[in-house]
């Protein structure tokens, strides 16, 4: 199907959706690319993908979930393309102990440096725990994670708990205490 | 999930005010996708229009009845081929797939669908020319003496090989670069955790 014959009205879907999901999608290119250049590419990239789906959107699923699927699709081919470039290694949420430490605690407030903190800690995941955490962040119901993710429910479930455990006491009261 | 939770609050604060792109630079940029990927079927395409136009004067033009079978077996054969290019390996948007499979399932299936064509190279691209060339090669021969091919000279001895040898490329090159996507495919599984 050529550009001109797409479904009408995907300039206004598109950009309705832009502007309510434009900061998620900012926050979520941040969890996939540290690198700031890097990063307003992969935004670009993204919204552009959006775009061109807004042709194809009927109500398939939710609007929300359809813009994070996109998105994290993506995301994901970036990371992979990057990984292909230069190889990293990611754990699992299982295998991660706890979350990185601050950076330089003298220049960062506490909002700044638990964002930076968090930030590490998600560009250490593979991309099955980094979506899961990136979605919960933006407070998606465990049921909307595992329609975006295509996870079973248990497995968000089980991935939600380890999530929590690591955002709760020992991240705060270490926050609390510097 | 609360939105009270502080990590969550933290999280979200960060670009709570990002504009979104200009949608003339989201044009822009899809249509130096759409660009990229019409010249490059133009060049499949017209690589594809030289060979007919080629062998279809062959078809008129040798001297050889079996020779001119040959040249327009080669003709059928490249429609078959510009067929199933179009078929197995263009770059085509699949409505609503981008949206409506599962993360990484799209782009799985992408990759799983240009690996299958290019593991496949040899009944697609390569066997449907290959009657037509093995009868403008070897038809003339044969009705004029079968006996003859067991003593076939230096020169048509060296194209037979060449003609092995560039079908043998064209299918370890593929042959290869299936092998490439399918290490694709297997980091992705990897990553799914399958």
């Amino acid at each position: 199907m050529d550009e001109a014959g797409r479904g009408s009205g995907q300039d206004e879907r598109y950009g309705a959706a832009a502007a309510r999901f434009a900061a998620a999608v900012e926050r979520l290119a941040r969890g996939y690319e540290a690198d700031p250049e890097l990063r307003r590419d992969l935004v670009q990239e993204i919204h552009t993908a959006l775009w061109r789906s807004f042709a194809y959107f009927e109500g398939q699923c939710s609007e929300r979930s359809w813009v994070y699927r996109i998105a994290h699709n993506v995301a994901v081919s970036h990371l992979i393309a990057r990984r292909r470039r230069k190889p990293e290694s990611l754990v699992t949420l299982e295998e991660l102990a706890d979350l990185a430490g601050p950076g330089d605690p003298e220049k960062e407030t506490d909002a700044r440096r638990l964002v930076d903190r968090l930030l590490a800690t998600i560009h250490r995941l593979k991309p099955a725990d980094r979506q899961v955490i990136l979605l919960y962040l933006e407070e998606l119901t465990a049921a909307e994670i595992g329609e975006v993710t295509g996870l079973s429910a248990g497995a968000v479930a089980v991935r939600i708990h380890r999530i929590k455990a690591l955002l709760s006491e020992p991240f705060l009261s270490g926050e609390a205490e510097e | 999930m609360t939105g009270s939770d502080p990590v969550i609050q933290a999280w979200q604060a960060w670009a709570a005010k990002a504009p979104p792109p200009a949608l003339a630079e989201l044009r822009a940029g899809a249509d130096r996708f759409h660009r990229a990927i019409r010249l490059r079927n133009r060049m499949e395409y017209g690589a594809s229009v030289l060979v007919v136009i080629c062998f279809t004067a062959y078809a008129f033009l040798l001297p050889h009845p079996i020779a001119r079978i040959g040249a327009a077996l080669i003709v059928l054969g490249t429609f078959y081929v510009v067929w199933q290019l179009h078929r197995r390996a263009s770059a085509v948007d699949v409505p609503g797939v981008e949206g409506a499979l599962p993360l990484l399932a799209h782009q799985r299936a992408q990759l799983v669908r240009q690996r299958d064509a290019l593991a496949k190279v040899w009944l697609w691209y390569l066997l449907p020319f290959a009657p037509g060339l093995a009868v403008m090669m070897f038809g003339p021969t044969i009705a004029r003496d079968p006996a003859a091919l067991l003593h076939m000279g230096w020169g048509n001895s060296a194209s037979i090989l060449f003609v092995m040898a560039v079908f043998a490329g064209i299918w370890w090159l593929n042959h290869r670069a299936a092998r490439k996507l399918q290490k694709a495919i297997d980091e992705i599984d990897a990553l799914r955790g399958e």
